[in-house]
């Protein structure tokens, strides 16, 4: 044990030597260097990946707006409910006029029946989100 | 990390670090080098720094990594194994000896024990590392630290003796 303790007393009398000099400026600056070309995005690719990606969002939001304005004349062009859909009571009535200007001698009690039965359906269809279907089958009719 | 906290890191572990690299590898030139990368790897893990409790032995671990990568480079298919010749010579130009003989003589009998115990008594007496931090360094418990120190100083008594 006391020539253990010896050892280890011979061994911590070695001093560490100085280092180079100059060597924490090297490291610095090297680390530095390594880091920077080391770097995913060099200032070049940096621009051409930012002016992608305001490329990217541009077309996406026109692409977005030119969407919504085809949406809108073809709903406009089709008579699809939209955001200028007649209310149930109006649909029922243009409809419920456009076939009795075909039926003149129709009484006044049957006119209204006919009327009411439009506008029950109308309903329905307003309900249940099919009022499109009829006018799609009526386009395909033709 | 900003320039300023590598130079502080460097002012606090820069020099134990080369000089641990230096007596690793046996070579000055490659201890350098390697020292940079442990540098750009400490920059890219800063964000980690602050959560690190011990940072002395978060840095010479990550210094030790690098060392065995880079001997792994040098040496393909080896585990980090220093030879005995080259280690004396860059013990004795990195650590000056009390005289010149028991300096030469501690170099001879550290470049004869396995490498495992060298690197603690390394750590342990030439950096001042506790065992924790050893232990910590080299990911091995800290039982299994103070043994491989206590057969390697056991080592060097025999070797300084002549009786091994």
């Amino acid at each position: 044990m006391k020539h253990e303790r010896d050892v280890e007393e011979l061994l911590k009398r070695f001093s560490p030597r100085p280092a180079p000099l100059g060597l924490k400026e090297l490291t610095i600056q090297a680390a530095g260097q390594k880091i920077r070309e080391s770097r995913l995005l060099t200032p070049g690719w940096r621009w051409i990946f930012a002016t992608s990606l305001v490329l990217l969002a541009f077309s996406a939001l026109a692409d977005w707006q030119i969407s919504a304005l085809e949406q809108n004349r073809l709903s406009a062009l089709l008579d699809l409910p939209g955001e200028k859909a007649l209310s149930p009571e109006k649909q029922a009535d243009k409809e419920a006029a456009e076939l009795l200007a075909n039926l003149p001698d129709l009484d006044a009690a049957s006119k209204k029946l006919l009327r009411r039965a439009f506008l029950d359906e109308e309903r329905a269809a307003t309900q249940s989100g099919q009022s499109a279907r009829r006018f799609t089958e009526g386009i395909h009719e033709y | 990390m900003k320039l300023l906290d590598i130079s502080q890191l460097f002012d606090q572990f820069g020099q134990a670090m080369y000089r641990y690299l230096t007596v690793k590898l046996g070579s000055p030139d490659d201890a350098e080098d390697a020292l940079q990368e442990v540098f750009c790897r400490l920059v890219k893990h800063s964000f980690r720094l602050r959560l690190v409790r011990d940072l002395r032995a978060f840095a010479f671990r990550i210094a030790r990594n690098e060392a065995n990568r880079f001997l792994q480079r040098k040496i393909p298919g080896k585990q980090a194994a220093q030879p005995g010749a080259d280690f004396a010579e860059s013990l004795r130009r990195t650590y000056s000896g009390p005289d010149g003989l028991s300096e030469q003589a501690a170099a001879a009998a550290l470049a004869q024990i396995p490498g495992e115990q060298r690197e603690v008594i390394i750590l342990k007496i030439f950096e001042g590392l506790s065992f924790r931090e050893i232990a910590a360094v080299s990911g091995q418990s800290i039982n299994t630290v103070a043994s491989r120190y206590r057969y390697g100083i056991e080592k060097i008594r025999g070797l300084m003796e002549g009786g091994e």
